[in-house]
């Protein structure tokens, strides 16, 4: 390299060490492991810096902004990576580093690091906490979709809402969801169906597929305009077993499309089993209403008095005619006693009367006054009188009286 | 019922008439208002639910102005 003695500056030398590093295809694209450490992170630039050590030995490394903003994950002290990159020589210091241009986890992939980490830092903020979810409306008028317009999770979900609540109005917003586009078609359509209030609940989703297609869901963009929602949203992103960091932050995570269709909308057949049974309870409560109104007169209409209102009548005229005949009756006794009587005494008064004795042959004999006669000192010779027997009388004149015996 | 109710709260009035007439306070005469609001209210959701067809709208970034049926 020197032919003949001759003095450098610090800079020449630098910069030809620079060179012979940089000149060196060996140096060009390398691939590294080893544990990170000293992870320093310049957030004002951007930069990166750091050393990778193994047990023996350490490189310092740096990784320039344009570089890290696609890192997924953040290097923090004690991770093991796999650092690809090139080695060379940074001149005012001397200091010969990894400048490095990808970063991976070793071992864990790095989509899941970076899962992870965005997780537990998005949680630690509190974006996913339960006071943050809006509840689901119960009756959504109309139900904001955000989905592919050509996978099969938009026909499962207007499937089942056409099924099960016809009623909501389905505003579909057609979005990419996966590759670079998809977070901020996403992001979009979220502040669009905000702004324009165009319904009372979202789905935002997609169907099944590699992490690396559902990553746009995992983006802390997409995360943070689903938590930002004034309208609750239902997350619904993949299959039963794949979670997102966009169904940490929704309202609501659905584990399939169909599923979150499910949870936005009440189902129309048990809908109308419900009213079916109101109406029911509707109607038994108006019958014990009635039954209950009816019991309490019951007593009233079934009283005698309104059951046969002629019935005093007729106790009275039965014990009328109890009284009559027992009049009857008493005037009956009466007069047989009065007629046994009357015989009783018309007998006494035969065996007392004159004519009866006249009856027997004797005579009675009255003067022209009428006067019955029953001495001869009161009639006086040639005096009419009147003699009676038991058939008639006849009239005869007094020729002479003679005292005789007494007849007493 | 009014034209004008939603579902919801044609649901919610019914489910308040079911309460109230199972109360059983109500005097007769309001009882049977309430009786036929209620089994009215029942039918016309019945009707809604069943005569419903779900309609979609496409929002589009271009679209957006105007809001396009599909």
């Amino acid at each position: 390299m020197i032919q003949k003695p001759s003095v450098l500056t610090v800079t020449q030398l630098n910069t030809y060490l620079k060179f012979q590093f940089e000149s060196d295809p060996n140096l060009a694209n390398v691939f590294v492991t080893g544990e990170v450490s000293n992870f320093t992170d310049h957030y004002r630039s951007g930069h990166l810096y750091f050393s990778l050590k193994d047990e023996r030995c350490v490189i310092h490394a740096v990784m320039f902004a344009r570089n890290a903003s696609h890192l997924h994950f953040l290097p923090e002290d004690g991770m093991k990576v796999i650092a690809r990159g090139r080695v060379g020589i940074y001149e005012v210091t001397g200091q010969y580093q990894l400048y490095v241009e990808d970063l991976q986890p070793d071992g864990l992939g790095a989509l899941n690091l970076a899962f992870e980490q965005l997780k537990n830092r998005l949680e630690k903020e509190g974006l996913f906490d339960a006071k943050r979810k809006k509840p689901i409306p119960r009756f959504p008028k109309r139900i904001g979709v955000i989905t592919s317009p050509t996978g099969a999770a938009v026909h499962d979900v207007f499937t089942v809402l056409a099924r099960r609540y016809p009623l909501a109005e389905v505003v579909f917003c057609p979005v990419q969801v996966q590759g670079e586009l998809a977070a901020p078609q996403i992001i979009n359509a979220l502040k669009r169906i905000n702004c324009l209030h165009c319904a009372d609940v979202i789905i935002v989703g997609r169907g099944g597929g590699s992490m690396e297609d559902l990553w746009p869901f995992n983006e802390e963009s997409v995360a943070r305009a689903v938590a930002a929602s004034e309208i609750p949203v239902i997350s619904a992103v993949g299959h039963e077993t794949d979670f997102t960091i966009c169904d940490f932050a929704a309202d609501l995570r659905a584990p399939t499309p169909s599923a979150a269709a499910e949870l936005a909308v009440p189902d129309k057949n048990e809908l109308s089993a419900g009213i079916q049974a109101q109406f029911l309870r509707l109607q038994e409560a108006m019958a014990a209403k009635l039954s209950r109104l009816q019991a309490s007169f019951r007593p009233l209409a079934e009283s005698r008095v309104l059951k046969n209102p002629l019935e005093p009548l007729e106790l009275h005229r039965l014990q009328l005619d109890a009284l009559c005949s027992r009049l009857n009756q008493s005037v009956c006794r009466k007069m047989t006693h009065d007629r046994e009587e009357l015989s009783a005494a018309s007998g006494r008064l035969d065996a007392l009367s004159p004519l009866a004795v006249l009856s027997r042959g004797y005579a009675a004999v009255f003067n022209d006054s009428g006067k019955s006669v029953s001495s001869i000192r009161e009639v006086s010779p040639k005096e009419q009188v009147g003699v009676r027997l038991k058939d008639g009388s006849f009239r005869c004149t007094v020729n002479k009286t003679e005292a005789g015996a007494k007849y007493e | 019922m009014s034209k004008k109710m939603t579902f919801e709260a044609a649901l919610s009035r019914l489910n308040e008439i079911v309460e109230q007439l199972e109360r059983g306070d109500t005097p007769l005469e309001e009882s049977l208002k309430l009786f036929e609001e209620g089994s009215a209210l029942a039918a016309s959701c019945y009707k809604k639910l069943s005569e419903a067809e779900q309609k979609v709208k496409t929002i589009t970034e271009e679209e957006e102005k105007s809001n396009g049926e599909n």
